[in-house]
């Protein structure tokens, strides 16, 4: 333990030395910026600052980078809550709530609790990496197909609860996300399939676009059939912070997001885009008040965000312990490590002590920067919503589609953005829900890829999915969530009103 | 009317300027954009992103990185290849979706559609297992898999790359069965041989240096020409004498056809000073690649020999071309 804290100490003399607390300043800044902008991820734009930050010391350029990756999750929650749009794919899930507060009025607590909750998680996110790292590291890399396998099924099951509506318009909406992500070379042989001899397609079709197009683009697109005034303005706005009794509502849920959003964040391929949605399916689940999500309870926005920030400091352990990139934004961050000369690994805390130490306190300084950063400016987005809609939405518009655009520098991306946009807007009429959609196509990539080695490594034997005890683990559970309500019912449960009409 | 046509004028000007710049001898005008068929982080960027400053320096005048990441390479290269040749657009990536991809696939591009600047760093593919397994070295993971035919499950950083048809050649001359995992890139083939799903792994060697330095995996063999002299104790597939299982990886610089020699004569000095530069080298380094620079007329001649290897690895495997 004396050791820890000998390397703390020197960690924050690093991370606070006048350049290196300036260099994450600006990170965080950055990364709010870009988290607020729609369409904007920070995947691009720390590729844009690639080749900024490679003048710098490597420290600063990595600590920079580091910013904007979770600084970007505290501004992403922004436009979910006041525009229903998402800044960032890990806040598609604050939509559900956090924009319903917005109308009643109540941005100004989601808001801050979105600020609250992030740093609360984001902070125990860096904690859980100085404590516990290497260790989670090694576990991390025994998680091998099997288990994931079962553990995506797992994420899936919960996550199709959650979703209020209609459960058969919801997995209709999942099924379209399946059949989206099989679009692209196949991942294990590397066939083309659906790509309808195009380039654009043989990828597959790109996640940005598909989010951008699905929820922004919709949204303007039902807003511009409105009359003038935005629905959201017929709320007054009720007080701007969370009031105690938020507080004793949300707290737990931070708790638990924090803790499921860092573990999931360690997986390959989880990234901080199915964290939200599992906390959210969590919170409902253990909620006494299931049928009021979706209609703007606080603990269904401070969950997820909470999750999607925890998640950051997550998916940073495989990369600075074993160097390996559990997502696309921390692939970028590797690349970053290497063109100043620096290897991710596990050496890289014996080698570069300085980096690895200043990087990791240079989180808990940045965590403690964006709160004040977000702080005050929640009064200032809350009046956004005083702005006139026909100023806002040439301006959504034009972010939907740089972000579009930026990710691979392909126009045909911003076409399938437009296109998805149309998809969006017509199952928003019809109400199919459009998350299942999302989370279907990110878990549905990832599970074709893994049963499939699965299957090459077991030789065809599926007894390979039973034989991980891990994977054991998660069927049960799977299992048991399946049957779960048929065995509440049989005890007659208490019911809630609202569940019987859904 | 005076006022539209000097509008008309200065329009003209702006649609004459960049060509008028590009054959005149201040070459280059305005900044010249360097096509990479790479998301940022991905292999071909990290090795352009490290020589851009000097790059830069050498070559006088400013460099514009643009990703152009999607089908293997195949984007960048087809947009590179019907970009105008006017040394403004040029293609910065890896050598495989020319060498290898056109082997495997019909691609709308060949080895004949661009100019050849030159080639700087060579990464090699690695053949990894973990410290623990009952083999030492690769003659004792070739005689275990001669005593257990078709038990053993080997990643790969897919099937259309280079360190798969590396592996699979190595067991077709050897007479030899074992069946292939596809994992998507290096760095998840090499995770698998970690985390024990598959028995050995073989990917971009880049991308399994810290973790052999680190003693949590083992280097079995490399495909380059010679050592490495930071793994002096991994030895090169042509020392075993599997030199023709060998394709090698590269990153280069290329132009579309047509492109004024004059210009590729001033990339390619550029990129042979940049090369000499031992700061850049021992970045290069760091990151996994081996520093030499090779002119135009090499880099096409190895491009050929790599996609003749690709071939006839194909033709000894038995993979037909999609």
């Amino acid at each position: 333990m004396g050791d820890l804290f000998a390397n703390l100490y020197f960690g924050f003399s690093v991370s606070l030395a006048p350049h290196n607390l300036l260099a994450c300043f600006m990170g965080v800044f950055v990364g709010t910026a870009i988290g607020v902008l729609p369409g904007l991820g920070p995947v691009a734009t720390m590729s844009l600052l690639l080749p900024i930050t490679i003048k710098m010391e490597p420290t600063a350029a990595i600590i920079i980078m580091a910013g904007v990756f979770y600084g970007a999750m505290y501004g992403g929650s922004t436009t979910s809550i006041l525009l229903n749009l998402p800044g960032e794919a890990s806040s598609v899930v604050t939509t559900l709530d956090g924009y319903q507060m917005a109308r009643q009025g109540r941005a100004g607590p989601a808001l801050a609790i979105c600020a609250w909750g992030s740093f609360i998680a984001g902070t125990l996110g860096v904690l859980g990496i100085t404590l516990m790292a290497p260790a989670l590291a090694e576990m991390a890399v025994k998680i091998g197909p099997p288990e994931l396998v079962a553990l995506l099924c797992l994420s899936f099951l919960l996550v199709v609860q959650f979703s209020g509506g209609s459960r058969p318009r919801a997995a209709a909406s999942a099924l379209l996300g399946f059949l989206l992500s099989t679009i692209g070379l196949d991942p294990v042989e590397s066939t083309p399939r659906y790509d309808f001899g195009t380039f654009t397609l043989m990828d597959g079709v790109g996640f940005a676009p598909l989010v951008i197009g699905l929820f922004g683009i919709s949204e303007v697109l039902i807003n511009l059939e409105k009359s003038e005034k935005m629905e959201v303005f017929k709320g007054r706005i009720k007080g701007l912070w969370p009031t105690r009794q938020d507080w004793r509502d949300s707290a737990p849920a931070i708790g638990r997001g924090s803790v499921v959003g860092f573990f999931m964040g360690i997986l390959p391929g989880m990234g901080t885009i199915v964290p939200p949605f599992l906390s959210y399916s969590l919170e409902r689940r253990i909620s006494r008040r299931p049928e009021k999500f979706g209609t703007g309870v606080i603990e269904g926005v401070a969950g997820p965000e909470a999750a999607n920030n925890s998640a950051t400091a997550g998916s940073m352990i495989p990369l600075l312990t074993l160097g390996i990139a559990p997502s696309a934004a921390v692939a970028v961050l590797t690349a970053a490590f290497l063109t100043h000369g620096v290897q991710p690994g596990p050496l890289l805390i014996t080698e570069h002590p300085a980096i690895f130490w200043g990087v990791v306190t240079s989180m808990y300084t940045g965590n403690a920067l964006l709160l004040l950063l977000n702080l005050p400016l929640v009064g200032m987005w809350a009046r956004l919503l005083t702005v006139p809609y026909r100023y806002l939405w040439p301006m959504i518009l034009l972010f939907c589609g740089i972000g579009a655009y930026s990710v691979s520098n392909n126009p045909v991306d911003v076409l399938l953005m437009a296109a998805f946009g149309l998809l969006g807007y017509m199952m928003r009429k019809l109400n199919y829900p459009g998350a299942p959609l999302v989370l279907a196509f990110v878990l549905g990539r990832l599970f074709e890829e893994k049963v499939r080695q699965s299957l090459v490594i077991s030789r065809g034997s599926y007894e390979t999915f039973i034989a991980h005890p891990l994977a054991l683990l998660a069927w049960i559970a799977s299992a048991i969530l399946l049957l779960y309500p048929f065995f509440m019912r049989g005890r007659s449960a208490p019911h809630f009103p609202g569940e019987e009409e859904e | 009317m005076p006022r539209r046509s000097l509008l008309f004028l200065f329009v003209v000007a702006l649609v004459c300027l960049p060509i008028q710049s590009a054959h005149s001898a201040n070459y280059p005008g305005y900044p010249v954009q360097f096509i990479i068929s790479f998301p940022p982080g991905g292999p071909g960027d990290t090795t352009i992103r490290i020589i851009h400053p000097a790059l830069q320096k050498n070559f006088g005048g400013a460099i514009q990185l643009v990703n152009k990441p999607g089908a293997g390479g195949a984007i960048a290269y087809t947009y590179v290849k019907k970009a105008k040749p006017d040394g403004y657009t040029i293609l910065s990536t890896m050598s495989a979706p020319l060498t290898v991809g056109t082997a495997l696939r019909t691609l709308p591009f060949g080895l004949d559609d661009y100019e050849y600047i030159g080639a700087y760093a060579f990464g090699a593919t690695g053949i990894v297992s973990k410290p623990d397994m009952r083999w030492k070295n690769l003659d004792g993971l070739l005689a275990y898999i001669k005593k257990n035919p078709g038990k053993l499950n080997y990643g790969t950083s897919g099937a259309p790359t280079a360190p798969y048809l590396t592996m699979a050649a190595i067991l077709a001359m050897q007479g030899l069965k074992a069946t292939p995992v596809h994992y998507k890139g290096s760095g998840p083939a090499r995770n698998a041989a970690l985390g024990g799903h598959v028995d050995f792994s073989a990917g971009g060697f880049g991308a399994m240096q810290a973790l052999i330095r680190a003693g949590k995996l083992v280097g079995l063999a490399i495909t380059d020409n010679a050592r490495d002299p930071k793994f002096p104790k991994i030895p090169t597939l042509k020392e075993k004498g599997l030199g023709r299982a060998s394709i090698g990886l590269w990153a280069g610089l290329w132009a579309p056809k047509g492109t004024p020699k004059a210009v590729l004569d001033k990339l390619s000095a550029a990129l042979q000073k940049t090369a000499g530069d031992p700061a850049v080298v021992k970045k290069l380094n760091k990151a996994g690649f081996r520093v030499e620079f090779v002119d135009g007329a090499g880099a096409k001649k190895l491009a050929r020999q790599d996609h003749e290897t690709s071939k006839e690895i194909m033709k000894a495997v038995g993979i037909k071309k999609k």
